[in-house]
């Protein structure tokens, strides 16, 4: 075990354990969009940067393994610098629609800017705008929102199994996109709707229907698909809306197949 | 007195034939490795001679090439990997490509001795994509070595056996990073690596790898044939042995010039033939675009070495000099390095992505007229927040030539600022600023 000090806590962690684990263990909030705790790291959203003692330049907490003796300022005066200005990066060139985004409400770049953006942007240059792709019927893209954190390229790599999504061209043409022509048919590809930090991938069968603050949320058990995943039925006027997972470690994680969260459909569509 | 190049690792120039391996055979070529091979000299002490012989990383960084070899773990159950790094891609870069071109054997040598040193199995040349013929030059070059017996198994009746292969990139700038250039090896998109792990620990398909940058392993066999201390005194302190000074931009005779480390920046430039058409000189970039630009005041009285260049400001990169006369508008060279950065970046993590791209912009619609006072702030804050936030050295890379433009040449900047053009076509300079 190693003996750290973030902000001024003492925590105790277990070799290996990076920054983030130790501060998430002390409750101590580090912004985030790229790191997540079921996918590899990444470290290129540079969110999470914090001041680490003996070190000039400040490090990304999901990818720094603590050393004993460790003391870290999340909120420290070049932390916070550093974050704000990731933050100010992110947002000059994102559409800043939430009032006609379905992520609006729950979305980590809304949650995150409210604390570490700045109220009036800097940037008046022309914004970018990046084509949607179509990626199937159950995920809807809006691919100008995207802040490359590849989240959702992990998640189809690692957990799904297959690299259906990929981050193509160079700089600030980067974009994420299947393969040409192609959809994304993993069986786990709602999933990437809940890992979307931002409106980029959003459902295509709840877009426009519901704001997620409308909802009332109904823990249940789904039907499906025979392990019994923990589900949470959101409902409004009566009516299903939507099925997101639970989060339960020991059954399904914190994942969902696609048919228990997209078969509520079959409660109020009648076909022929 | 004028100076005189000394070639170490274009030591073929001028020969017949330069690249063949009759040639460099001639030359004394491949001694060194099969002394050490055949006689078993400790690894220990060919690491020692390279220590001793101050060499610094020439690919920018100058890190030293004897201390990153003993980071190789010595002992490790598995292959280890040399990696060779001429992914040059700078603008005003062009000394790696020259070395290829007329010396190829050299550095097969000086790989196949650090491989030797090191214990690595499989080496590979990454060359940079847009120079397909040096590309082809390396390739006939490393058939010769291996059909004279150079490379490949049980070398010299030994139980060392070194396979090199030359590896062409597609002309990515990203790809000269050293993480980029193993990820694009392994056949991947080429992105930096968060590190650490650092490469000799986890390289290339994850096992320790040592990558150094071309004229370093070039260099390599030179030390072992005079020794560590000769190589040392070509030298300064803390800057060892030759170098090879890409000149390029408004000079009589642009081209690499390989001198002594230490070299007074004047006499340098009067091996180029001076500034071109009797113009006065205005600003250097002593290492290539990386490194900060320098007012004629400010370079004029330095040396050309590790130290020398960071006391008057700036640093020596990997030596790829760029001169630009009283003619140059410093706004508008601006604008096309910052684009190459734009361009160049590889869009993995956000500082650079968006940094690079906005700054870029700002610094076009300068050029275009529509720039405001408070733009050359704004394009310093923006640099510094990208500067030390990134995965890779790119972002420093990029801010590097943003900061140290406006600092040097603030006014020149306003001017073209509030007149819509450039100081330099109204026949205008800016006031001449003292510099220690």
């Amino acid at each position: 075990m190693l003996n750290i000090e973030i902000d001024g806590k003492q925590v105790e962690v277990e070799h290996g354990a990076t920054i983030i684990d130790a501060a998430d263990q002390l409750g101590i909030a580090i912004p985030r969009f790229c790191y997540h705790k079921k996918l590899s790291v990444a470290a290129n959203c540079r969110m999470c940067l914090v001041q680490v003692e003996k070190f000039n330049k400040p490090l990304p907490a999901c990818a720094t393994p603590v050393a004993d003796g460790m003391k870290i300022f999340t909120r420290s005066k070049s932390a916070v610098e550093a974050q704000q200005s990731v933050m100010e990066f992110l947002l000059i060139n994102h559409p800043l629609d939430c009032p006609i985004c379905d992520q609006g409400g729950e979305c980590d770049l809304q949650d995150i800017a409210m604390a570490y953006g700045a109220p009036k942007s800097r940037y008046t240059e022309e914004k970018r705008v990046v084509l949607n792709k179509n990626i199937g019927p159950l995920v809807s893209t809006d691919m100008t929102r995207c802040i490359q954190c590849t989240r959702c390229v992990r998640f189809l790599k690692e957990v799904g199994g297959m690299m259906e999504l990929g981050l193509v061209n160079r700089g600030e043409h980067a974009e994420i996109t299947a393969y040409v022509d192609k959809s994304v048919d993993s069986e786990l590809s709602g999933n990437i709707i809940d890992l979307c930090p931002v409106g980029a991938l959003t459902s295509k069968p709840f877009r426009y229907t519901a704001r997620s603050w409308e909802l009332t949320r109904r823990p249940s058990i789904a039907p499906h698909d025979g392990l019994g995943s923990q589900i949470e039925v959101h409902i409004k006027d009566g009516k299903v809306l939507r099925v997101l997972p639970r989060e339960k470690e020991t059954v399904n994680e914190c994942w969902l197949s696609d048919r228990d969260r997209f078969s509520y459909e079959a409660l109020t569509v009648r076909i022929g | 007195m004028s100076a005189t190049q000394t070639l170490v690792c274009l030591r073929t120039v001028g020969q017949d034939n330069p690249a063949s391996l009759e040639t460099y055979l001639k030359l004394g070529g491949y001694a060194q490795l099969k002394r050490l091979v055949t006689d078993k000299v400790k690894a220990t002490e060919v690491i020692s001679q390279v220590k001793l012989s101050g060499l610094r990383g020439r690919g920018g960084a100058g890190f030293p090439t004897g201390l990153k070899w003993s980071f190789m773990p010595r002992y490790f159950d598995g292959t280890k990997y040399l990696v060779c790094n001429t992914d040059e891609g700078e603008p005003g870069t062009f000394k790696d490509r020259d070395i290829i071109r007329y010396n190829p054997h050299q550095l097969i040598e000086g790989m196949a001795i650090a491989a030797y040193t090191l214990g690595a199995r499989v080496g590979y040349n990454y060359i940079h994509g847009e120079i397909w013929q040096d590309y082809e030059i390396f390739e006939a070059a490393l058939d010769e070595a291996r059909a004279a017996g150079y490379l490949g198994e049980q070398l010299f009746g030994s139980n060392f056996s070194f396979d090199l292969y030359a590896v062409h990139g597609y002309g990515a700038y990203i790809c000269g990073e050293e993480t980029a250039l193993i990820e694009s090896i392994e056949g991947k998109k080429g992105q930096p690596r968060f590190k650490p792990p650092f490469p000799a620990s986890y390289g290339v398909f994850g096992k320790p790898t040592n990558v150094n940058n071309t004229e370093s392993y070039t260099s390599i066999p030179w030390i072992l044939q005079h020794g560590g201390q000769a190589f040392q005194e070509l030298g300064v302190s803390n800057s060892g042995g030759s170098k090879i000074f890409s000149i390029s931009g408004h000079v009589a005779k642009p081209g690499n010039y390989e001198v002594n480390m230490g070299i007074p920046f004047t006499d340098l430039l009067e091996m180029a033939g001076g500034v071109w058409k009797g113009r006065k000189l205005k600003a250097v970039i002593p290492g290539g675009p990386s490194t900060a630009v320098m007012p004629a005041a400010a370079i004029i009285g330095a040396t050309m070495d590790y130290d020398g260049l960071s006391k008057a400001g700036s640093s020596l990169g990997a030596g790829s000099m760029i001169v630009m006369d009283e003619t140059t508008c410093m706004v508008k060279t601006l604008k096309r390095l910052s684009y190459f950065f734009f361009e160049e970046s590889c869009g993995q993590c956000t500082p650079c992505r968006e940094g690079t791209g906005w700054v870029y912009r700002v610094i076009k619609r300068i050029v275009d007229g529509q720039g405001k006072l408070e733009d050359l702030d704004l394009l310093t804050d923006v640099s510094n927040n990208i500067s030390g936030r990134t995965i890779c050295a790119l972002g420093d890379a990029a801010a590097t030539p943003v900061l140290s433009f406006i600092k040097h040449f603030r006014p020149e900047f306003e001017y073209y600022i509030r007149h819509g053009r450039s100081m330099v076509e109204d026949g205008k300079t800016q006031p001449e600023v003292a510099y220690a």
